[in-house]
């Protein structure tokens, strides 16, 4: 039963974005192959199903596993947002057919074996983050018992401290804790399915944004293969099995077509969903929400001309974009903040003397033997600046790794320590990305291609 | 030019990948050896095992929901907190609170693996496998 509920519901909540959202994230005039479709409609379900759980803990009603499977049957009734495809762009070509990729090519099935090896290893629980026992497994057990988001639970003293987070983004351990009602257990070892499909969806959306791109198909299938064997390497080398760094990169490789400028006329949405998703999952997944707007946004005005500058067509934009993220993050800051959650080590006063010791670190997430100095990859980021196509997924990437530097520069932990121990899961949420990012970035018919003006 | 440097990336991936999927199998048959600080404990390494053994038999002697102070020997680092942080996770029908906390002074039973507490704050409810439980008498109780 909970292997089941493991594989029902991610699927259940893909049915109801694909049905409840999927017109919305689409373009008629521009839409994006199968595999990022189904990654965003993923993204919007579970963005849906959580705003839901919440609502419903905030209203006293506790979660059981009758009221989600009526909540789930509701929104499965929720007929499709957005306009009709038929009648939404008179006197233009109302509908083209994405890019597909091709057939499953010997990249696909490379990657498809090593998502499989990865949830056949995750399922032993032998790769498991040991975050999923000090946090997100706990609280997903917490939440279980309570039926609810256990606000008391998360603001006691003794559940504070490094390591716990009691501060963070409650999108995954509720997700973990509806899948246990449904199953009527707390079984961990199908909770790391969750994980397997997260992985699945990263490579399924990075497969359509290469067919998409009109990038070639050995180097698409070669491409695929080598994100897949970077992403099992990172999961395996470093336990991240139950963690939400998955989601994080979901998120950005969900977003990465709108970025890419291939989205049309829903990016805005696309960026909107991609946004929520990542700030509802882990706390860094805030600053990366707002970095995705912000680029999405100045990429827009760049790339469609005086028209899309308009003040009213920007604040159309950044109300498609930024509803859904303020959706995720204003109720969370709003009840965090009142059960006093945020943890003071968070963040310090900036410390520019603290770099040489971040650095060292660095060094050493870089050669740690379980990595095989993937980490490297990393150093491909600038190649994306060089491609008009890339540059803004190049700015968000960049941004969001700032960011971390400024995190690691003003902690109170001590440095070489911190980024040992987050360095490489925070490198993970972004490899896959860059990786496919750079891919796009030399492809040579990329400027030909190339959706922004010269 | 491109194409070659991709195919290198593949292969240096590829091989990583196996690496560590073969890594990960060897790791997990070979489990039962792995060394026991809780720091670097995984789900079925023979500590860990212990531990679960010890708390689903306290579980029974638990009331739902209620306080109850966690014990165990801080024989190096932070090995306690880690102990105690597995133990949360593994118990979560009662609220586990670490020893030493100020929530803890006020907790109606404790638990210690692999070590005794003294008998005059806390009477002995069971003897388990690798610990005790116990109920805890009131401070200024006789």
């Amino acid at each position: 039963m909970s292997w089941l509920a493991a594989l029902a519901l991610p699927l259940i909540l893909w049915g109801i974005g694909r049905r409840a959202f999927g017109r919305a994230l689409s373009d008629p005039r521009s839409p994006l192959p199968r595999g990022p479709r189904a990654a965003l409609a993923l993204l919007a379900g579970a963005l849906a199903f959580y705003l839901a759980l919440a609502l419903l803990a905030w209203a006293g009603i506790p979660w059981t596993r009758w009221r989600l499977l009526a909540m789930l049957a509701v929104f499965l009734a929720i007929p499709p947002l957005g306009r009709p495809a038929a009648v939404s762009h008179e006197g233009r070509p109302r509908e083209s057919s994405p890019r597909e990729p091709p057939r499953l090519g010997w990249g696909d099935v490379a990657a498809i074996a090593l998502v499989v090896a990865f949830a056949l290893i995750a399922a032993t629980r032998w790769v498991t983050t040991p975050d999923f026992v000090y946090h997100w497994g706990l609280k997903a057990e917490r939440f279980a018992g309570a039926g609810a988001i256990d606000f008391r639970v998360l603001a006691r003293p003794w559940n504070g401290g490094p390591g716990v987070h009691p501060d963070y983004p409650n999108l995954l351990p509720s997700l973990y804790a509806a899948t246990a009602l449904l199953a009527g257990r707390f079984d961990a070892e199908a909770l790391m399915l969750w994980s397997a499909l997260f992985f699945a969806a990263v490579v399924a959306a990075l497969r359509g944004l290469l067919a998409a791109a009109g990038v070639e198909r050995w180097t698409a299938q070669a491409a695929i293969a080598t994100t897949a064997a970077v992403m099992t390497t990172f999961a395996l080398g470093n336990l991240l099995a139950g963690s939400a760094d998955w989601m994080i990169a979901l998120a950005l490789a969900a977003a990465a077509p709108a970025l890419c400028g291939l989205a049309g006329e829903a990016a805005d949405l696309q960026i909107g969903v991609a946004a929520a998703f990542a700030a509802a999952a882990k706390i860094e997944g805030v600053p990366l929400a707002a970095f995705l707007v912000a680029a999405h946004l100045l990429a827009r005005a760049l790339r469609e001309g005086p028209a899309a500058r308009r003040p009213a067509t920007l604040a159309r934009s950044l109300l498609r974009a930024g509803l859904p993220p303020a959706a995720a993050i204003v109720p969370w800051l709003l009840v965090t903040a009142r059960h006093g959650l945020f943890q003071a080590s968070n963040s310090g006063p900036f410390d520019w003397s603290r770099r040489q010791a971040i650095w060292r670190g660095v060094l050493d997430v870089a050669g740690s033997a379980p990595l095989h100095g993937l980490p490297w990859a990393l150093a491909l980021l600038p190649l994306l600046w060089l491609s008009r196509r890339t540059r803004a997924l190049a700015a968000v990437v960049s941004a969001q790794t700032l960011f971390y530097a400024w995190a690691y520069l003003a902690s109170t932990i001590e440095p070489r320590f911190y980024v040992l121990s987050n360095g490489s899961r925070l490198l993970f949420q972004l490899l896959p990305a860059v990786l496919v990012g750079a891919v796009l970035a030399t492809e040579p018919a990329a400027g030909a291609a190339d959706p922004l003006p010269p | 030019m491109r194409k070659l440097l991709l195919g290198l990336a593949l292969a240096w991936a590829g091989l990583a990948a196996l690496r560590e999927i073969d890594a990960a199998v060897t790791g997990y048959d070979l489990r039962e050896q792995r060394p026991s600080a809780p720091f670097g404990w995984r789900a079925g390494t023979p500590a860990e095992v212990d531990l679960e053994r010890f708390l689903a038999a306290a579980r029974p002697l638990l009331p739902p929901g209620s306080a109850v102070a966690f014990a165990s020997p801080d024989s190096s680092g932070n090995d306690a907190l880690f102990r105690y942080r597995w133990a949360a996770y593994l118990l979560p029908e009662v609220d586990l609170l670490p020893t030493g906390s100020p929530a803890a002074a006020a907790a109606s039973y404790a638990l210690s693996f692999r070590m005794q507490l003294p008998p005059t704050r806390f009477v002995p409810l069971a003897r388990l496998p690798g610990g005790w439980a116990y109920r805890v008498r009131p401070a200024g109780a006789r």
